[in-house]
């Protein structure tokens, strides 16, 4: 998504995720640092030892390349020492052990070029109206306008694979990393692969195709720690698809206020295992097909709804105002109204019928969603005309100068920075002014919040009148549409499912529209038979005439000349429409789609006249695999390299075990030699880095395993880690998601009220097995314990013997018992599932959350826990009418009366699912509960309620299993 | 017809109380593995290696019925025959290196479970109370052992006589096929992964293979080979380290209180002495409701095992079984057996419930084959030997 809004949102509702970073720093005495002492590699990380890190190398090189709040490198070799001094920074920080991936962006799909055309032609449009700028305000204080090289800004649009600047990158990275693994005795294990801009495909989903491709090795260590580095927000999202649960993404604090004592701003990490905690509770359904794994494969789904890089969003939905909530909403009504079956997704594959329902759901909220926006906007605008007001006939008159910038603020009192404010050259906001959008008139043709909205749209950006023509136009664009989110998918689990396809329109349809479509009989297929395009093909396709300079001279003219064939497709000046929105950034850029066909056509003219230089960058090659002359897999290594003797292998293929961390096939790489000396690519008098007489480090193509089919499953023998989740951390979820399900989206208040003490709760374990027994007895504490005992809501869920759940005696709209929070929560513990002929247990021993109820007066609604059903002896869990007092909110009540509750569990309640023959079983529970064994059997027991009072509970009937 | 019985065989009884102290056990190690199916055919590789792959979590999605498909007359356990597929495993690994194996007894792992858990009897007397009735035969100075036919009949009958006894055991078989994958994980797709929720096991005799593994452990100075067969592994067969991630599957029923716990500890002497001998480091078990649900699945680590039944608060003191006595059983037991079990000679070592010896005796027996009860296959091989 590349949008740093939806950080933020996941901050704000996931908090326990993030945590910072510690950085390990030498010893100091008196806090002068000890001279000479550095800390080490080898020595363990405060942050808890990591196994592979994967670096997002454009992440780096851009930051390095053009930093924002300092000067840039003066030439490109200052810049790679930049690059080296970054890397070796978040590398000390996050010190993997086995495995290292550098991977920089190679030929992107035809997807994603259109989002890097689009972001390049508008950096080359700011960096000409900069420089007129320049120029006009040098002629306005009469200064000669210096034109010079030396004046002339580096011209970023040369990340892009294919240029000069690549080609030097990887040289500068493979000669870095071969020095630091013959000099730096922390890297023996690791090894290190780099995937340079000639291997296809954009860094992040490289990544995800290692990882993919490792996991599905049989000697894969399944407690594998991930670590990726990066500040897009799609690394959260191929993070949680990877369904690698011990993932972590480090990042740059960039929302931290307090710099450090170095003017640093510093790192933190996002850890996807306790965000896969959260999703637990915020995804869980009570349906029996409820899968953890799926549910979150589903929500990645609908995120692509909100924003992604390959597709407009839709305009309906947008993360800001919690775009992401309405499709939560839809699809939770759903599922938990069984108009859903079964999750949309499965390992990459969609679902439309299922589709169709969610989008329905929103559909039907779209044009509320336009009408609030639009209140909205009219209430900030209006507040910040009369705090404007205010302020002006505060200040004295004269104090007013025309040419003066007037102070903006939002209706939250929030200054509005006033600067212009021009992206850096990857269009990636800088962070520091995300929320503060300037003012700008609206002129807003669409009207969205007035009704008859969808015909004005298309006649607006697609000028066309009503009428038959347009309805056509909807339906391709829907089909188009709901490819993309397919392709997306396809993309992020499986690997890119076309090279070619790509979304032909500026803009997205509405949900309505897609909903009259029935996206159900949609069919999508996509060609199996797609290849990247080649680094050239892929430059001629994203840059501007301006940057031009990067190709080689003979394929200039085609971009610049204007008699060129494709002229067209390089338009020097191109619409902006802003779309509604204020920032001149989130405009869209109405730039003509390449026809890839005559495009390769013109260029595929001109390869045979370039030069061998030239054509040696125009190619596409494997990645390359550094190691250590002591990694147990450099002997086999070399052997590729050895042409003498008869040990010479073609290529060798290496597993998890052998190589401690890495599987794949290691065949020669081209012009590498073993023993060679090493030499530092780098024209620089002053450089830590100098060349190495015999370069010890092996170095190797390496191919992936092949096999990359993902399953969205966890693997055997994964350790689940404690929860960190308190019962006020699940409290808030509930909350929230309550909020959203009844369409309330009043600020929410309550995001101050976290848990304060660090909590850690292992899972329980499942009822009927030997520890979770032993764990319950030593425990001492009933099955259904109270929540503040296990820190987790555990209630029961019957299902009647349909197979749905039974009416729970509330509904939430009158809001009765707090909420009845979360059923799922013994999921952590016993939870039975299909119970069948337990009849209706109500809900045993929720006592956790009663604060609302005590507000509304409202003893807690617990009548349901009387009715027991069919269940033989209930003991005191049956009836705990007490429980209505709220005086001990720590629920002790649920006991009923002490005495001989205090070994009765009241999870001697369970023994009803236990019933093999239908018949009151024996719970033992010490020797306090002897005398009640020898009762129990007898079906006439009497039973007692909660005041201790006996009952007879006659409702009884054995259970017919 | 043998003639095995020259002089020297003399009756000797061996107290279930005897121990010898001091001997230190050999790590067990993995030498050689076949897969075997009902029909007795012997394969040389892994076919049979099943991986293991289960998550409670399924749990919550599908009621899993471990007597799915079990339909009475098609059931049928495998009955090997003495210790056939054990020798031909035997001999395919002795062809390799035209030497014997250097071991004094071989035997069925199964076998010296039964031995061992004798040992245990003053803690839980069901440990003692079934007979037991094995042919012993020394040839090319090595003890073998075997089930008798005796035996393998009061087996079957025992079997045959209850009908609730086949369904257990077709549901221990079916926590089997439900929990494992006939191929790593990475290979099987969701559809073949989740479709064992809902299919019974396959009754294909040829496929229902077995994976079984020869051991070479020992105790004090005298070494001893043994085939078991293996459930599964996690992740895969680690070849530089054959034995460390083998999984033991075995079902049990479920615990909801301390009889239930204290039933379940005792026979965890019987999975203890069985993944000891074998070296097999983990244990699954299965646990299951009197209708054959699967209600919940946990794991341990079999050197636990004994910590944990010690550790235990449910059953009394006097019941808890223990690991090291169980050794200094098994370090007389086959001492005896060495110092007792004379050339050329074929005894039946028998257990009466309710005494307190094993006696070994010698006796004849009658099956045809040129050397007691061992293939003549084997026999010929030993001696092409020589």
């Amino acid at each position: 998504m590349g949008v740093p809004a939806f950080y933020r949102w996941l901050s704000r509702r996931f908090p326990k995720a993030i945590r910072p970073a510690i950085v390990d720093v030498p010893e100091q005495v008196d806090g002068v640092s000890i001279p000479g002492s550095t800390v080490s590699y080898s020595s363990p990380n405060p942050n808890g030892e990591l196994d592979n890190l994967y670096l997002d190398m454009n992440g780096i090189v851009h930051p390095c390349t053009h930093p924002e709040d300092r000067p840039a490198p003066q030439n490109e070799d200052q810049m790679m020492l930049e690059v080296f001094r970054y890397t070796e920074n978040v590398i000390n920080l996050a010190k993997p052990r086995k495995v290292l991936v550098m991977a920089v962006d190679g030929v992107a799909p035809r997807a994603k070029m259109n989002q890097q055309r689009s972001r390049r032609f508008r950096s080359a449009k700011d960096a000409e109206i900069a420089e007129g700028e320049a120029i006009s305000k040098a002629m306005q204080l009469g200064e000669e306008y210096d034109n010079s090289a030396s004046q002339r800004k580096w011209d970023t649009n040369v990340i892009t694979p294919g240029t000069q600047f690549m080609s030097f990158l990887a040289e500068c990275l493979k000669y870095w990393v071969a020095y630091k693994l013959d000099t730096e005795p922390g890297w023996k294990d690791l090894k290190v692969i780099i995937s340079d801009a000639t291997v296809p495909g954009e860094g992040e989903h490289k990544i995800m195709e290692f990882i993919r491709s490792q996991r599905n090795t049989p000697e894969y260590d399944h407690n594998t720690t991930h670590c990726i580095y990066g500040l897009d927000a799609d690394l959260i999202f191929l993070g949680l698809a990877t369904h690698e649960p011990r993932f972590r993404i480090l990042r740059e604090d960039v929302f931290n206020q307090n710099k450090t004592a170095d003017n640093k701003k510093g790192h933190i990490w996002l850890d996807v295992e306790i965000l896969r905690q959260y999703l637990e509770v915020e995804l869980y359904c009570d349906v029996p097909f409820w899968d953890k794994e799926r549910a979150i494969d589903d929500w990645i789904f609908m995120a692509f709804f909100c924003g992604n890089d390959f597709l407009p969003h839709l305009p309906s939905l947008d993360v800001r105002e919690n775009g992401i909530d309405v499709l939560l909403r839809s699809w939770r009504r759903a599922i938990e109204k069984s108009r859903m079956d079964g999750y949309m997704t499965m390992d990459g594959d969609v679902m439309l019928s299922r589709v169709q329902i969610m989008l329905q759901g929103v559909a039907n909220e779209e044009d509320d969603i336009f009408r609030k926006r639009h209140e909205i906007e009219m209430r900030r605008q209006n507040s910040r005309r009369q705090q404007q007001y205010n302020k002006r006939i505060k200040k004295a008159p004269q104090d007013l100068n025309p040419g003066a910038e007037v102070q903006l603020y939002t209706a939250k009192g929030e200054q509005v920075d006033a600067k212009p404010d021009v992206p850096n050259a990857n269009g990636k906001r800088t962070i520091a002014n995300v929320d503060n959008v300037p003012e700008e008139e609206d002129n807003d043709e669409v009207q969205m919040w007035k009704p008859g909205y969808r015909p004005r749209y298309y006649a607006a950006k697609f000028h066309l009148a009503d009428g038959e023509s347009n309805l056509s136009l909807v339906r391709n664009m829907v089909q188009k549409y709901i490819e993309g989110v397919c392709w997306a998918l396809k993309y992020y689990y499986q690997g890119c499912p076309s090279w070619n396809w790509f979304y032909p329109y500026h803009y997205a349809p509405f949900a309505k529209d897609m909903a009259e479509c029935d996206v159900g009989t949609l069919e999508i297929k996509f060609p199996s038979d797609t290849i990247p395009f080649l680094p050239f093909e892929q430059l001629m396709s994203v840059l501007p005439a301006a940057s031009s300079h990067t190709l080689p001279k003979l394929l200039r003219p085609l971009m610049c000349e204007d008699d060129s064939p494709i002229k067209e497709f390089y338009p020097d000046n191109f619409p902006i429409d802003m779309n509604g929105k204020k920032a001149s950034w989130m405009g869209i850029a109405l730039l003509p789609f390449i026809d890839e066909s005559r495009l390769l056509e013109e260029v595929r003219k001109v390869y045979p006249q370039l030069s061998e230089d030239d054509l040696a960058r125009n190619v596409r090659r494997e990645a390359v695999l550094l190691v250590s002359q002591h990694c147990p897999v450099a002997k086999d290594f070399l052997t590729l390299y050895d042409t003498q003797s008869d040990n010479n292998n073609s290529q060798v293929y290496f597993n998890c075990r052998e190589s401690k961390g890495l599987a794949g096939t290691a065949k020669p790489l081209d012009g590498w030699r073993p023993h060679r000396p090493l030499i530092n690519p780098i024209n620089s008098e002053v450089s830590d880095y100098q060349d190495l007489t015999e370069n010890k480090s092996v170095a190797v193509e390496y191919i992936m395993p092949a096999n990359q089919q993902h399953k969205s499953m966890i693997l055997q023998g994964y350790r689940e880690p404690p929860l960190v989740l308190g019962p006020t951390d699940i409290d808030n979820i509930w909350y929230h998601r309550q909020k959203v399900d009844r369409g309330d989206d009043r600020p929410d208040y309550r995001r101050d009220q976290q848990e304060l003490i660090e909590f850690q709760q292992e899972r329980e374990k499942r009822e009927g097995g030997y520890l979770a027994f032993i764990e319950s007895i030593d425990k001492g504490t009933p099955a259904l314990p109270n929540v503040f005992n296990t820190g987790y809501y555990q209630q029961q869920q019957a299902y009647g013997s349909n197979g749905n759940q039974v009416d729970r005696g509330y509904s939430s709209r009158d809001g009765a018992p707090g909420y009845q929070g979360n059923q799922r929560y013994q999921g952590y513990s016993g939870y039975q599932g299909y119970q069948g002929n337990q009849g209706y247990q109500g809900y045993q021993g929720y006592q956790g959350y009663q604060g609302s109820q005590r507000q509304r007066g409202n003893p807690g609604y617990q009548g349901n826990q009387g009715y027991q059903g069919a269940n033989g002896y209930q003991g005191n869990t049956g009836y705990q009418g007490n429980q209505g007092n709220q005086t001990d909110q720590r629920g002790r009540y649920q006991n009923g009366y002490r005495g001989a509750s205090q070994n009765y569990n009241n999870r001697g309640y369970q023994s009803n699912q236990r019933f093999n023959n239908g018949y009151g079983q024996r719970q033992d529970h010490g020797p306090e509960y002897r005398d009640f064994k020898n009762k129990s059997n007898d079906f006439d027991t009497k039973f007692v309620d909660g005041r201790g009072n006996q009952t007879r509970n006659d409702s009884r009937q054995p259970n017919s299993s | 017809m043998s003639a095995t019985n020259a002089s020297g065989g003399q009756q000797s009884k061996l107290p279930l109380k005897e121990r010898l102290q001091g001997s230190k056990i050999k790590r067990p190690v993995e030498i050689a593995s076949w897969s075997q199916n009902k029909l007795n055919e012997i394969f040389f590789d892994d076919r049979a290696l099943s991986y293991y792959y289960f998550k409670n979590e399924i749990l919550d999605q599908h009621t899993i019925d471990l007597s799915k498909g079990f339909n009475p007359k098609e059931f049928s356990n495998s009955t090997a025959t003495y210790l056939d597929n054990l020798l031909t495993g035997i001999i395919h690994e002795e062809k390799k290196t035209q030497q014997k194996l250097p071991v004094d007894i071989i035997t069925w792992r199964g076998i010296l479970t039964m031995l061992l858990k004798l040992s245990q009897g003053q803690t839980n007397p069901d440990l003692v109370s079934e007979e037991i009735d094995l042919l012993v035969t020394k040839f090319d100075g090595q003890i073998f052992i075997s089930q008798s036919d005796s035996m393998a009949v009061a087996s079957k009958a025992f079997i045959d006589s209850k009908p609730f006894i086949k369904k257990f055991m077709y549901s221990g078989f079916q926590f089997e096929h439900v929990a494992t994958l006939p191929k790593p994980w990475g290979e099987c797709s969701r559809a073949e992964i989740e479709n064992r929720y809902t299919t019974p096991q396959p009754t294909d005799p040829k496929l229902n293979s077995e994976y079984c593994i020869l051991i070479k452990g020992g105790i004090g100075d005298i070494a001893l080979a043994y085939g078991c067969e293996t459930d599964c592994v996690i992740g895969d067969k680690n070849m530089s380290d054959k034995l460390a991630n083998y999984l033991e599957l075995k079902t049990s029923k479920v615990i909801y209180n301390s009889k239930d716990a204290q039933n379940f500890e005792k026979k965890l002497l019987n999975t203890w002495i069985q993944s000891f001998l074998a070296g097999v480091p983990r244990v699954a078990y299965g646990f299951r409701d009197s209708q054959l649900h699967l209600k919940a699945v946990e794991t341990y680590e079999v050197a636990q095992l004994p910590v944990l039944v010690k550790k235990s608060k449910q059953l009394p003191a006097t019941s808890k079984w223990d690991g090291h006595d169980v050794m200094q059983f098994y370090s007389i037991v086959t001492q005896w057996l060495k110092d007792k079990v004379q050339d050329n000679c074929t005894y039946s070592l028998k257990f009466t419930p309710n005494t307190s010896h094993l006696v070994l005796k010698p006796d004849e027996v009658n099956i045809g084959r040129k050397h007691a009860f061992l293939s003549d296959e084997f026999v010929n091989w030993r001696n092409s030997l020589h």
